[in-house]
Order: structure tokens, then sequence, then C-alpha cells
């Protein structure tokens, strides 16, 4: 009799996820068009974009448990290659990130090979020295423009090229689509073989492979589609802003930025990054854009006492406000 | 005997100049269960690496099914066909049960759908169907011993290494650890189990292989292996001091109003043993039993199960599995014997509590058969059954008896007495205190003498018994 009646709560669980995705998406469609508020827009528009961010930074360091705190390599290598096949090739951006998607993703193999050698803290390490050096670098790389940055010219208003005149609005549906794509790929990973095989790794790398679990291959496969991901929205990122710089795109802030979102807002679970972003990307513009000219970093000591409140609040970040974790649980209590 | 699936050929392996496993060779036959015992050092986990893959030996060969696959790592064993658990429970602690061994599907099969139907088919064979969608890590740790077998179920192993699946349960949950491990042999899968309680191992067993200090000391049906010629005692017993004793007292001092009752005392106890404590009337012999129960305040040192518990409160003693049933029984007689025993399973949570229920009465029918009788209407040996019943409802380890004979009629003490040897059978280790030393020394491992606070004498109870001068001088037979 629980034949028929079990496999559906994982199927269950999935159908729901999607039904949520597609009424959020809706709802998030909807949202500029009764605000007219620039700065508002444009913060929605951040908020999206970090959203997708920290759901590609989720499938490496959330899923498969391999916490990168350089994920801004990858962020950087995105927006620095689309805006340089754009400016001095002529390349459109809408082709371009997918270059740069495939370079970051080609960066995280890279970095991938000899690192996920290293064990536990080990990896954080490695990819936070490995990201500030890429900074060094490009600062003095005289080819990018080393530390002045590149400027994207404005030429026409066009999707091919992603430039829009009027407001933020086509910026708001571009990074929608971005945080869509995101989610549902880490929705379909996450109910893949790939997505069991990255938990099990994470939660105990000797089981795993006592289950036929190929450890390696499977962080290289979780840290090639975390990098493509972020490496597409450093793109989208360069032409949004029109303006890169190293500071701005390779940042270890901005590393740690990408990574907060998912986990403040739940590691390892799909709707983790999307609820972090909601959370701290506008508290974190608002209290710079309140606080932050009063100088003596008071904005920032309030932002970091909010993430240790919320640390210390909902460890289990705050998806757990929805119930995602209790749910299955009470469940078999109530056959019990 | 058909090609055996499992061929083992002078496997030697050391680490860092210390030989794990020196020259061992056997074959397991297809279908068979294969045990696998030694003391802690024997190399027993070694020789798992090594056929599950995890470690490479550094002589010899190992054949499965015909082939090689010394040195071929642990996913290319799993792939051919050998899954393992492991020692120390290794679930995957953020993913449902059922997530647990869907990753265990995917050795086999492409598509979460049909990872899924497996990973429940297998769920329901071990009995864990109804745990499906909890997380991982809310199960009991016998649940989780199913859940890792479950795991390896999946695979679809030919041949399953199960090491230490029964450690550290208490007797139900043995039993149902049995059960399982016949239902899987019944499916055709060869097993080959690592294993310490001895009593639970042999009955299940076709063959064993004993290891001591890296080497094969010997090979055979149970039978064989426990009538060891040229020693009185069974070969497991010599082989095996268990790693270190269950329960193990040092220096134990108490007393009652500045009245030293215990003047250090040094007792250990292994698991699965009988260990009786005799001596006069004031002796200490109370005092011993419920200091280390923390009913009273003692100094010394008590450690139970590697842990311990010299000061810790009572109710968190009685929790890690060690009980007292305490002199004069203390019942709650105006309740009925069903309450009363109900009353003991409280101490655990979960729906299962009142599973050992069963076991109850099958060591006491009678209490079956009083069920709705008052506690204080039964008679004195009933209501001894009563208390040792109200104890096994906690799933003890260690079971602590205070003069379980105490005014019972003698024919009802054989009964008590052989209920508790049954109780040992199921890996239970007893610390029993006793009036009534000839029958209490035959039931008994080993003894220790107590006369006014101290320890005056131990050993193998059968030479405490015989004794004349131990008899005359401390025990006034």
């Amino acid at each position: 009799m629980n034949l028929p009646f079990r496999p559906n709560a994982i199927t269950r669980r999935r159908r729901r996820e999607l039904l949520v995705g597609a009424v959020l998406l809706a709802l998030l469609g909807l949202l500029p068009l009764p605000i007219g508020n620039v700065y508002l827009r444009g913060l929605i528009v951040l908020t999206l974009l970090y959203a997708g961010l920290s759901q590609g930074w989720n499938v490496l360091g959330g899923y498969c448990g391999q916490i990168s705190l350089g994920h801004a390599l990858y962020f950087g290598i995105g927006a620095y290659a689309s805006t340089i096949l754009f400016t001095r090739f002529g390349i459109p951006p809408t082709l371009g990130m997918f270059a740069g998607g495939v370079l970051a993703a080609l960066a995280a193999l890279l970095l991938g090979w000899p690192c996920f050698r290293l064990s536990g803290h080990y990896y954080a390490i490695a990819t936070l020295v490995i990201g500030l050096m890429a900074e060094l670098l490009v600062q003095n790389w005289g080819f990018v423009n080393a530390a002045m940055g590149v400027t994207i010219p404005f030429h026409t208003r066009s999707w091919v090229n992603l430039e829009f005149r009027v407001g933020v609005l086509p910026f708001h549906y571009v990074m929608l689509a971005y945080t869509a794509i995101a989610w549902i790929i880490a929705w379909l990973v996450e109910g893949s073989r790939w997505g069991f095989y990255w938990r099990a790794v994470k939660d105990d790398g000797t089981a795993a492979q006592s289950l036929a679990v190929r450890v390696f291959p499977s962080k290289m496969a979780a840290a090639s589609i975390s990098g493509a991901i972020t490496g597409v929205g450093g793109a989208l990122y360069a032409q949004y802003i029109g303006f890169i710089d190293p500071d701005s795109t390779l940042g270890l802030s901005l590393s740690v930025l990408i990574a907060l979102p998912a986990v403040v807002g739940g590691v390892g679970t799909l709707w983790g990054p999307l609820i972090g972003a909601a959370v701290l990307i506008p508290l974190q513009q608002l209290s710079a854009a309140w606080l932050g000219g009063a100088g003596g970093g008071v904005d920032l000591m309030i932002y970091g006492a909010l993430i240790v409140a919320l640390a210390l609040a909902r460890p289990q970040g705050l998806v757990s406000l929805f119930g995602v974790r209790s749910r299955s649980g009470g469940e078999v209590a109530d056959d019990v | 005997m058909s090609e055996p699936i499992l061929q083992l050929r002078s496997v030697s392996k050391s680490f860092s100049g210390i030989a794990a496993n020196v020259d061992i060779s056997f074959d397991v036959a297809r279908g068979e269960i294969l045990g696998l015992i030694g003391p802690n050092g024997a190399g027993k986990s070694s020789l798992f690496n090594s056929i599950s893959g995890a470690i490479v030996p550094d002589r010899g060969e190992i054949l499965f099914e015909g082939k090689r696959i010394s040195g071929l790592g642990p996913v290319a064993c799993t792939k051919r066909g050998i899954g393992r658990t492991f020692q120390v429970v290794r679930s995957f602690d953020s993913m449902t049960v059922l997530e647990n061994v869907m990753v265990g599907a995917f050795a086999r099969v492409q598509r979460a759908r049909h990872a899924m139907a497996r990973a429940l088919e297998v769920l329901t064979v071990c009995g864990l169907d109804r745990r499906a969608d909890m997380p991982a890590d809310a199960l009991t740790p016998p649940e989780k011993r199913r859940l890792e077998v479950a795991r390896a179920l999946a695979t679809e192993p030919r041949l399953l290494l199960l090491d230490e699946m029964l450690t550290g349960l208490t007797p139900t949950e043995a039993q149902e650890g049995v059960q399982l491990v016949r239902a899987v042999c019944a499916r055709g899968i060869t097993i080959i189990m690592v294993e310490h309680v001895m009593e639970v191992l042999l009955p299940l067993v076709d063959r064993a292989v004993v290891l001591h200090l890296g080497r094969k000391l010997a090979e055979g049906t149970p039978a064989e292996i426990v009538r060891n010629p040229g020693s009185s005692a069974p070969i497991w017993a010599t082989a095996m001091p268990p790693d270190g004793p269950l329960l193990s007292v040092r220096g134990l001092t108490a007393a009652y109003r500045g009245l030293r009752a215990l003047h250090g005392i040094d007792l250990t106890a292994s698991a699965g043993e009988i260990v009786a404590v005799v001596g006069a009337n004031g002796a200490g012999k109370s005092t011993l039993l419920r200091g280390i129960a923390g009913q009273m305040q003692t100094g010394g040192g008590i450690v139970f199960d590697g842990r311990s518990i010299a000061r810790m409160p009572a109710h968190r003693i009685n929790r890690l599995g060690v009980v007292l049933v305490p002199e004069g029984r203390r019942l709650f007689g105006r309740l009925s014997v069903e309450d009363n025993l109900r009353l003991g399973a409280y101490a655990r949570r979960g729906p299962d509590r009142f599973r050992p229920l069963d076991l109850v009465f099958s060591l006491f029918p009678r209490l079956q058969e009083r069920l709705s009788q008052r506690a204080e209407t039964l008679s004195g040996g009933e209501q001894q059954m009563l208390a040792i019943g109200r104890a096994l409802m906690t799933n003890p380890r260690l079971l602590m008896l205070d003069e379980p004979s105490q005014g019972i009629m003698p024919r009802l003490v054989d009964d008590i007495l052989a209920a508790v040897q049954r109780i040992r059978g199921l890996g239970v280790t007893i610390l029993i205190v006793e009036q009534r030393l000839v029958e209490t020394l035959a039931i008994a491992d080993r003894a220790y003498v107590l006369q006014t606070g101290r320890i005056v004498m131990s050993g193998p109870a059968a030479e405490i018994a015989s004794d004349a001068e131990i008899r005359r001088a401390y025990l006034g037979m």
C-alpha cells in the first residue's frame, strides 16, 4: 500500500516547486510596472542578478559542499570576456556572455583539477587566494586596461547588444530571465543523478564511493556548471553597468556577496539563494544609501550585525521559515 | 561447492610498518553467511577495506567471481557487485531516507524515476518504507544501520560486507538486525559480517573465520570454531578479549553519613558477560550497584562504553542503557502489570518504544497471562519477573540485578536465573548481586567477592565456587 503513495513524495514536491517558480516568475515580471522610482527598479535588478549568481554558487558550495570564496573570479572572467569581445572585436554580448560562461567553466575546471584534492577548509582557502591573485593580475594587465577598467561605449538601442537607453526596465527582464534560467538549472540538477551524487559527496565522500559515486568527476561537474552560471552573470552585469574594473568584478567582497545570499537563505536548497538575495541585497543597498555617507562604515556594521542576527535566528537558513526541512518529517509523523 | 564468489590468496597489508593482515587466504561460497571475528586490531577492518576496494593490499590477490579486483578502487568494486556498510554509520544526513537509497540505486540506473522505484523496493525489504521521506538524521541508530544496508542493497550487490551491523544494539534491535540479514541472504546475496556479539553471530553464520593479530587463526563452522581443540575455552573467547570492558569501575568509594561503605572498588564487565558480586550482608554489594546506576554519590571513576558516568544524573545513565533492578523490586503496586511494563518504556522515545514487550513475554509468559492484574497481587516470583521485564523495556545494555532471588520460592529462582542467562544470550551484559551463591556462580562467567566494602577476591566464577578456602572464609558456606 505504500508503493503507489510514497514514490510521489519527491515528485509531488518537485511539481510544487515548479508551480511556485512559475507563479513567482509571473509576479516578478509584473513587479516593476507599478514602481516608477528608478532607484527602486535598479535595486530589484541587482537583487535578481545576485539571486542568479548565488544560485550558481549554490550548485558547487551548497549541493556539492565545496565552499568557494573565489567566485568573483568566474564573474570577472565572464564580465571581461564579454566586454573585451564586444569593445575590441564587436561581438555582441548576447553571444559574448556564452563565451564568458564557457571560459568561466573552464577556469573552474582548471582550478578544480588541483584544488578538489584538498579537503575541508583548504578548498575555501585555495579559492580565496586564487581569487585575490586574479584580481592583482588584472590590475596590472594592460590589454584589459589594468586597474583603470573598461567603459563600454553606448552605440544604439539594441537587444542584441543588451543596450537600452530608457530606464532599467529591459534589464529587469534580462536579469529575471537569467535568474529564472539559473533556478531551472538548479531545479533540474537537484533532481538528477548529479544532484544526488553532489549531496552524497558533501555529506560523506567515503560512503559515496562505496555506492559507486565518483567523487572527483562529481565535483568537477558541479564546478563547471557553477562557474558557467556565474560567468554569464558577470557578462550581464558588465552590460548593465556599462563599466568594469578589477575591483568591482574580481574583488573579494564580490565573492562574499555571491556566496552570502545562499548561505543566509539556506545552503543547498533551491529557494535559499532567492530568499537570501531578496533579503540581503536590498538591506545592503539601502543601508549603504542611508548610512553610507555618514562615514565610519556604520552601514557595514549594521549590515554585518543583521547577518549575524539572521544566522543566529535561522541557522538552517531563512528558507526554513517556510518549513522546507520539516515538511518531510511532518508527513511521516502523520501516519505513525 | 561451485566456484567461490570470493577468493583471498595470501592477502597482506601493512600500515607504516605495522602488519594489519598477514598472508590471509580463504574462500567464500556463493550464498553463504561468513562471520569474520577477532578482537580489535585483528585486521578485520583492513581486510574489509581491501575487499571493498578502499585500500590496496601490499601482496596477494583478491578474486571476485573469478576476476581479480584488488587495486580497482571502491567505485569499481561496487560496480562489480560488492556492497558494504560501515562500522561507524555514514548516512547522508542532509538527505531523506529515500534519497540516501537513491544514491545507491544510481549505480545501476540513470533516471531518477527508476532509481526511486528501486530505492522504494529496497526500503520495503529493510522495513524502512514508512521512513522514506524522513530526513536521515532523524532516524534512530538501529534504523540508520538498516539504512546503510538498504543503500548498499540498492547497488545490487552479489556480495555484501556488513561491518559491525549488530554492535551497540539492544537485544530486540539485534534480533531485528538478524532477521534482516537472513532476509538479505534469502535473496541470494552472499554476506560477510564482522561482529563482536558472538551469541548473535554464531547462530547466524554458516562459517566463520577467526583473525588474530592480522593472521587467520581458524576457519570453520560455528561448532568447529567454538570447539577449539587444545583449549578449554571457546577459541573466540581467548582470541577476543572484547575491545575494552563495557563497564569499568576504578577506585569507587561511597559513604552513608560519613560511614564508608565502599573503599575503592575496581571492577570490570565486558560486553556479554555475566559478572557476579557476592559477599556477606553489609559488604556493600547494593551500594556498589546503586553507585553505578547514579542513585547515590560516589567517588572514583565509572566508565560505561567509553564514557564517564561517574557524576552523571541517574536518568541519563539509564538512557545510556544502564538499568538497575533494585532490591525489593520497587514495583508500582497499584498499577497493572501492563502499565508497569509500559512505564519502563517511556525512557525511550518513538513509536517503537513498546516493541520489547514481545521479548518480555517470551521470557516470562506468565506476565502475559496476568497483564491486567495489579502488580501488588502477584506472587514474589512473578513480581521479580515483572521488575526484570520493566527493566528490559528500557532496552538495556547493562542490566544490574540486586538480589533477584530474595523472597522467592526455590523453583522460581531457577526460572529467573535461566531467564538471566537467556537475556545475556541476547548480548546484554549482566551484573548480578546474589545471596544464592551456588546457583549464581553456576551461571556467572566471573565473580568478585566483596567484604566490608573491599574486593578480596576475583576470578572466573567456577574457580571462586570451587575454592574451599574462599567458601569458608568469605562466603560462609
